[in-house]
């Protein structure tokens, strides 16, 4: 992102609605769906529980980049970093950077293990079950490491290349996930659409006890799973950075054409695939994406595969290495993304990471969205109260104590949440982007005591 | 030339789902289906490379 990074984005600069629609339906038809769509199997999700949860859940994040999101990046036109610099201060932001490259690099190791899969598929590599959580095999690692070097390097040359490869690839990844489902169907016993939600309850999702090491996934779990999923770009406010360039708020709809696409049906084709693979051999837990789109569409899947899984690998690990090239700025990109690529290689050799996805999925989203809430309740609330917005930039702070408290007081609750009431990861987003809004504007509230309602409109900065 | 490969593109990408329609229908069979997959496949990132980008002047930036 070379353009517009500290000042708002010109009128003559926004773009039309198609660019958002392609950018969204390509970006979240990635690599990772391959693994999300049979860890709901393995969760025990019953058929109404999925379809219905990953509707409603998606429903709610299309409204939350709508309703949230879009309209305060059209309204400020800023990156997230910028805007987050502004309020907290750039020493906090930091911080932020390095917790965001690191899960950055995790998200790609993820997407490496799903290339790693098809790659090994010629050579018979043993392929990573549920229950692992280290590398099983030298054919394993090898494969790994191979994937993960090439993936790295590429990224370090910067991904100009890559991200035409990405650009013209999307729509072909969609509909060879389409293919799988569709394909999926036969093998499943289901001849007729009529079929399909007699079999489905009956032999696909049926709701029963989860695989070895998975958690139990209620209805609950997936509407929220799919709501938070991506909670660090709505709540979180990462695309801030895509929507500065929006005419309208209500560009933020766009992000329906990758939820539904991504989300809803390659997660279900996904998931489909899985259940062929348990139905012809019940013990094969093994959710290996090169093998199972091999047997449903042949090598047109494993290209699917490997294509997905590079595409998305690459700007992943790119930005990882961007990330963390903020905490030493006179360091080459190059060499830094290079460190970023190794990192994701160590952790795709894992397969206990990739085999809770959806955990770390969760745990992403949590620690990240809280400083959504921040910029939210400064966007909104500070104006209607008197507040003086951007302190850190007005005043030159470095590290604003009270963005810094809000967003590790947010992360404590959550972290009692999780520990002491048991409140599963999938859940804690929520409430810690509203701990977080709230901390961030009473603390703010009471460092300027007299601050009254003044009934300013959102976006005047009665401060300044 | 432009117009040729968009359209060879277009095939890919209809081949590269209704084989799969087909063998559901049973109207293939998997040899077949995976077969003219692949086709499509190739059809979509032969015609697909060689055609310009068509970009917005900061698609980049986005």
């Amino acid at each position: 992102m070379a353009e517009f990074e500290r000042e708002p984005v010109p009128q003559e600069r926004l773009k039309s609605l198609r660019s958002f629609v392609s950018l969204y339906a390509g970006e979240h038809v990635a690599g990772t769906e391959f693994m999300i769509g049979p860890l709901f199997l393995a969760a025990g999700v019953s058929a109404f529980d999925l379809l219905i949860g990953l509707l409603v859940g998606n429903i709610l994040a299309v409204l939350s980049w709508a309703f949230i999101c879009a309209p305060v990046a059209v309204s400020e036109r800023l990156t997230l970093y910028y805007k987050l610099e502004r309020i907290c201060g750039s020493g906090l932001v930091r911080i932020y950077n390095v917790a965001n490259g690191v899960l950055f690099c995790i998200l790609a190791g993820a997407m490496v293990s799903v290339s790693a899969t098809a790659v090994g598929l010629p050579f018979d590599m043993k392929m990573p079950s549920l229950e692992d959580i280290l590398p099983n095999s030298v054919g394993w690692v090898g494969a790994v490491v191979l994937i993960g070097a090439v993936f790295g390097f590429v990224a370090a040359k910067g991904y100009d290349a890559m991200a035409r490869v990405a650009s013209l690839s999307a729509p072909w990844i969609a509909l060879v996930f389409l293919a799988c489902g569709i394909v999926a169907l036969p093998a499943l016993g289901i001849n007729s659409l009529a079929e399909f939600w007699e079999v489905a309850n009956r032999k696909i999702w049926t709701g029963g006890d989860p695989m070895t090491g998975q958690t139990k996934f209620t209805i609950w779990h997936v509407i929220f799973f799919a709501w938070f999923c991506n909670a660090a770009m709505h709540l979180g406010m990462a695309d801030m950075s895509i929507f500065r360039y929006a005419r309208k708020w209500q560009y933020g709809f766009s992000s329906a054409a990758g939820m539904f696409v991504g989300h809803y049906m390659a997660w279900i084709s996904a998931s489909l695939l899985f259940a062929v693979q348990l139905m012809a051999d019940p013990s094969n837990g093994k959710v290996a994406p090169g093998p199972m789109a091999y047997s449903a569409v042949g090598v047109t899947g494993l290209l699917c595969v490997v294509i997905a899984g590079w595409t998305t690998a690459n700007p992943t690990i790119y930005r990882a290495g961007l990330a963390f090239q903020a905490l030493y700025p006179r360091s080459s990109r190059f060499t830094v993304t290079l460190v970023a690529g190794g990192v994701a290689t160590v952790g795709a050799l894992f397969p206990g990471i990739v085999m809770r996805l959806l955990d770390f999925v969760g745990l992403y989203g949590t620690i990240l969205v809280p400083m959504g809430a921040l910029i939210v309740v400064e966007h909104y609330l500070f104006p209607l109260w008197g507040l003086e917005r951007e302190l850190a930039s007005r005043r030159g702070i470095r590290f604003s104590l009270t963005a810094g408290v809000s967003w590790l007081g947010a992360l404590g609750v959550c972290g009692i949440l999780n520990l002491v009431f048991g409140v599963q990861v999938f859940f804690l987003a929520l409430p810690g982007w509203l701990v977080a809004g709230l901390l961030y504007f009473s603390l703010s509230f009471v460092r300027k005591p007299g601050a009254r309602p003044t009934h300013t409109a959102a976006g005047e900065v009665p401060n300044a | 030339m432009r117009n040729a490969l968009l359209l060879l593109s277009w095939c890919g990408l209809v081949l590269t789902v209704l084989p799969a329609l087909l063998y559901f229908s049973g109207v293939s069979d998997t040899g077949t289906m995976k077969g003219l997959l692949l086709v499509g496949t190739g059809l979509w990132f032969c015609a697909r490379i060689p055609l310009p980008e068509k970009r917005d002047r900061d698609e980049d930036a986005l």
